[in-house]
């Protein structure tokens, strides 16, 4: 079970497929076993459950999350739809009117044409630039490259870092010293300056090269979260029952420990995820990675900047974007944290407590049927 | 003015000393404490004497200052200038804190939920323990080695890197050096700058690791 194919899956827009690698991963073996110091009434909701089903039914139950899952995957099939795919060779055509690289006659100074009362979309609801490109394709586009990198970053600097980390925390000795050695030497290299160096060698690199480039570059404060995180979790009694049991260190490390670092790892991922928007947009500023007339949200702010008192409707467009998927990022990474947390009782609303109740008096009730 | 802190906590604890009779170590304590608050409050007291001169002359009645680290031209006493120090601190300080603060925040939640539902909290609790003693002493204690790792890693890079709010506030620090270094392609001060930030992150991540074994006695930290 790797965290970096977590992420990605639940941030999956929702679809029904997006949860299933999870419940596969999960659902295997004894997932209930954080539970069972539990012993007592609160043992029948999830009684014959697997982890992973007990994950999932909590995360459905957050509502902020939900509202946030469904407010991304809007966003995610508007900015994918609007535009069509261009991607690794797939060609779609978008459903909206212009593309992102179509230079029209610049109407009225570029003034956006949306207005709610009387409610008019207008042919460029968004706006224009100076040169007449139509800003709600330009915003569309650059969704799509912001999430692809946004995605692409953070399923691996996740992936690195959860893995340097929790072997360094375990292991200890010359292998954690090898690990933060390496973990000091990326700290301390400037990343601007990799980001200059290696764009003047490989030149504009596609969305995908970038995020995982970025991600490469971005571990380094989760892997010393985990570390110490799991420095201290290797102490605790049910490592030491583990070890007793015959458990193998890898079994240890990703069954017993990292489901206990949840909550930071989460965190810590959905925070770079929201920083990666803005790290990307100063590294193409640079010149690597996504260029012109290819575009993403954080390449639009910085070069729309300057006219943010004459045209600000160039700037607020991409921001609001920016502040949706960092925000619903955000939500989302809170929502599966608490769903991860085996003790959490709050974060469930009314109905799904009260639900819960019948439940249980439902178990009770012919658990005593049974018995007599 | 940290020779005079010294001088004076030191006759604090000097006077404890001498008059301190049977109790001499709590006497010296209290007599250190009592002379370092009031070297303290009387330091800023004539540091607010001269508040009407520097806000009103120095500056034309705007005291808070957007641009460099001091005030061009100002050849004053040493309490306007040490004003006009902090005055130009005010906003980049600021800035850097409200940036560090939600991040921290949301650690501090993570870790401390964690925390919260584990058993010994139910057994500090049980004994009836207050909720402040509660939070504070048993769950604070065990949430904060995440945000010790965030605080260590924070600091090095805030010393080495923070350019946008350096260039921002036109404040000459280590990242201006770096950028101005790299425009002129200029080698020397760009190995003196990785020199002081590998020193640094790598001093702060080891003290981080002491923090760790101080926070919670069971980790073994074996380099």
């Amino acid at each position: 079970m790797t965290f970096g194919q977590l992420n990605a899956g639940s941030s999956d827009v929702g679809t029904p497929g997006g949860e299933d690698p999870r419940n596969l991963a999960l659902q295997s073996a004894d997932g209930l076993l954080e539970q069972n110091d539990e012993a007592s009434i609160e043992m029948h909701e999830v009684e014959g459950l697997s982890l992973g089903r007990i994950v999932t039914r909590r995360f459905f139950r957050h509502r902020a999350a939900m509202i946030c899952l469904i407010i991304l995957a809007i966003v995610v099939v508007l900015a994918f739809t609007s535009q069509g795919i261009d991607a690794f060779g797939v060609q779609i055509h978008g459903w909206w009117m212009w593309t992102y690289a179509q230079v029209p006659d610049v109407i009225n100074g570029g003034e956006p044409t949306l207005s709610l009362v009387p409610f008019n979309i207008g042919i460029h609801p968004l706006g224009q630039d100076t040169v007449g490109h139509d800003m709600f394709a330009q915003v569309m586009r650059g969704t799509q490259q912001s999430l692809m990198i946004v995605f692409l970053a953070g399923i691996v600097s996740t992936f690195i870092g959860v893995t340097l980390g929790s072997i360094a925390g375990y292991f200890g000795g010359w292998i954690d010293a090898v690990l933060m050695r390496l973990t000091d030497i990326t700290i301390i290299v400037p990343f601007y300056l990799i980001a200059a160096i290696v764009g003047q060698t490989v030149g504009g690199a596609g969305p995908a090269f970038l995020g995982i480039f970025l991600g490469a570059l971005l571990w380094t404060t989760l892997a010393r979260l985990v570390r110490g995180e799991v420095l201290a979790l290797r102490e605790r009694e049910f490592v030491e029952a583990a070890k007793v049991a015959g458990a193998s260190d890898a079994r240890i490390i990703f069954r017993h420990i990292l489901p206990n670092t949840v909550g930071v790892i989460i965190v810590s991922a959905t925070l770079t995820m929201s920083a990666t928007i803005l790290t990307e947009a100063a590294i193409s500023f640079l010149g690597f990675g996504v260029r012109s007339p290819d575009t993403s949200l954080g390449l639009i702010i910085s070069q729309y900047q300057a006219a943010f008192s004459t045209r600000p409707w160039l700037f607020w467009w991409p921001g609001l974007f920016i502040v949706v998927i960092a925000l619903t990022i955000n939500f989302i990474g809170d929502g599966l944290r608490d769903a991860f947390d085996p003790r959490q009782r709050r974060g469930l609303t009314r109905r799904a407590r009260r639900e819960r109740a019948m439940e249980v008096e439902r178990a009770t009730a012919a658990a005593a049927g049974s018995a007599s | 003015m940290l020779l005079l802190i010294a001088v004076m906590i030191v006759l604090g604890g000097v006077g404890g000393w001498l008059w301190g009779g049977n109790d001499r170590r709590p006497q010296i304590r209290t007599g250190a404490i009592t002379a370092f608050a009031t070297i303290l409050i009387v330091l800023i007291d004539r540091f607010m004497e001269s508040w009407g001169i520097y806000s009103d002359q120095v500056t034309n009645g705007r005291p808070i200052s957007t641009v460099g680290a001091n005030t061009p031209d100002l050849d004053a006493v040493f309490w306007i200038n040490g004003l006009d120090t902090f005055s130009h601190l005010i906003l980049p300080t600021t800035a850097l804190i409200l940036i560090s603060v939600a991040s921290y925040s949301r650690y501090a939640r993570a870790s401390l939920l964690d925390v919260l539902n584990q058993d010994y909290i139910r057994t500090a609790r049980a004994k009836g323990l207050t909720e402040r003693t509660v939070v504070m002493r048993h769950a604070f204690r065990n949430a904060l080695i995440p945000i010790t790792t965030i605080i260590a890693l924070d600091l090095g890079a805030l010393i080495s890197g923070a350019v946008l709010t350096e260039t921002v506030f036109a404040w000459s620090g280590m990242g201006a050096l770096f950028v101005q270094a790299l425009r002129k392609v200029d080698v020397n001060p760009i190995m003196g700058f990785f020199l002081v930030t590998a020193i640094t992150v790598i001093v702060f991540n080891f003290l981080a690791d002491i923090v760790y074994s101080a926070l919670d006695p069971r980790i073994r930290v074996t380099a």
